[in-house]
């Protein structure tokens, strides 16, 4: 006897058979909303870039700031959302019939459109200390804005 | 059958390259002086976005969305001095179009080996899903975490 018959055998046969029939109808459910058409919406901070896309294997349709489609399974992934990032813009909500993207899972979507900025990333060594600079040579500025400023509180002096 | 006369053959092949030319998006750079320190360690790196817009107002309603870009810049010792250049890519057939622009701070954090980016607003304003306690600003200092301006 192996140990799952084992375990089942105390049971008797009709608890063991409602279990098997169990264990069927749970199959069932997860094969029937692998298939089933879920609709998707997302929401974008700025409006889309391109009208029609394909992310994540699925073809987006973007008007505005708000983007469509139908998949089956109704999953949501971070990767499916970089994919979509990457080309219409940063995603503020990402979500389907039955699922959607938490915040953390946002910031991880949107990092792909930081990443995407890496060729005008200023050199290592370039960047330390206080009078860095990331400019590189090509097109000059059409317009300088103001400051972006923060200063935390974290103290980097060296420890006494 | 008569062969075109080379004059023709050359403006076809001419036509043939102007219009990949044409169709190339343009770029339009914007300049941003970024000053930041006193981050947490967990700040490998930061960004700039920049949004340029065909309406005076886009940089708040988002109308005449024009095109966007980004750049990034290493934060070493918890801090970054110095000016990004930010190439724009145009969705717009001309950069005279333009109107306005909107350029905002990003912070990168490494989370378990993972690059995660958020606002600096949304990092450090008390109340914002994305707020973190570490990104709290020094008592008293000048913070702008977003730009905007005509063009």
């Amino acid at each position: 006897m192996t140990p799952s018959t084992r375990l089942l055998d105390p049971l008797g046969p009709a608890l063991a058979a409602a279990l098997a029939a169990a264990t069927l109808a749970a199959a069932a459910f997860a094969a029937a909303a692998a298939t089933q058409s879920y609709s998707y919406r997302v929401e974008l901070a700025e409006t889309a870039k391109k009208p029609q896309v394909r992310a994540g294997n699925v073809n987006w349709e973007c008007r505005g700031k708000y983007c469509i489609a139908s998949a089956r399974g109704g999953n949501v992934s971070v990767r499916g959302c970089r994919e979509l990032a990457g080309q219409v813009g940063r995603v503020v909500s990402y979500r389907s019939e039955i699922k959607r993207l938490e915040g953390d899972q946002l910031d991880e979507c949107n990092a792909v459109l930081a990443d995407k900025g890496s060729p005008p990333k200023s050199a290592p060594g370039k960047a330390t200390g206080l009078a860095a600079t990331a400019t590189r040579p090509g097109s000059p500025p059409r317009v300088t804005t103001e400051e972006l400023t923060f200063t935390g509180v974290h103290d980097w002096s060296p420890a006494r | 059958m008569r062969i075109p006369a080379l004059p023709g053959v050359v403006a076809i092949l001419g036509a043939l390259c102007v219009v990949p030319v044409a169709a190339r998006a343009e770029t339009y750079t914007i300049e941003t002086p970024v000053s930041v320190k006193g981050l947490p360690p967990e700040v490998i790196d930061g960004a700039v976005t920049c949004a340029v817009f065909t309406e005076v107002d886009g940089h708040s309603s988002n109308l005449g969305y024009g095109g966007f870009g980004s750049a990034q810049f290493t934060v070493k010792g918890g801090a970054f001095l110095g000016r990004l250049r930010v190439p724009v890519q145009l969705d717009v057939a001309s950069a005279s179009l333009l109107r306005s622009y909107r350029c905002t701070l990003y912070f990168i954090r490494n989370v378990g080996g993972e690059r995660k980016s958020a606002t600096a607003a949304g990092l450090s304003e008390p109340g914002s899903p994305d707020y973190r306690e570490e990104f709290r600003r020094a008592r008293g200092s000048r913070f702008a975490g977003e730009v905007h301006g005509s063009l």
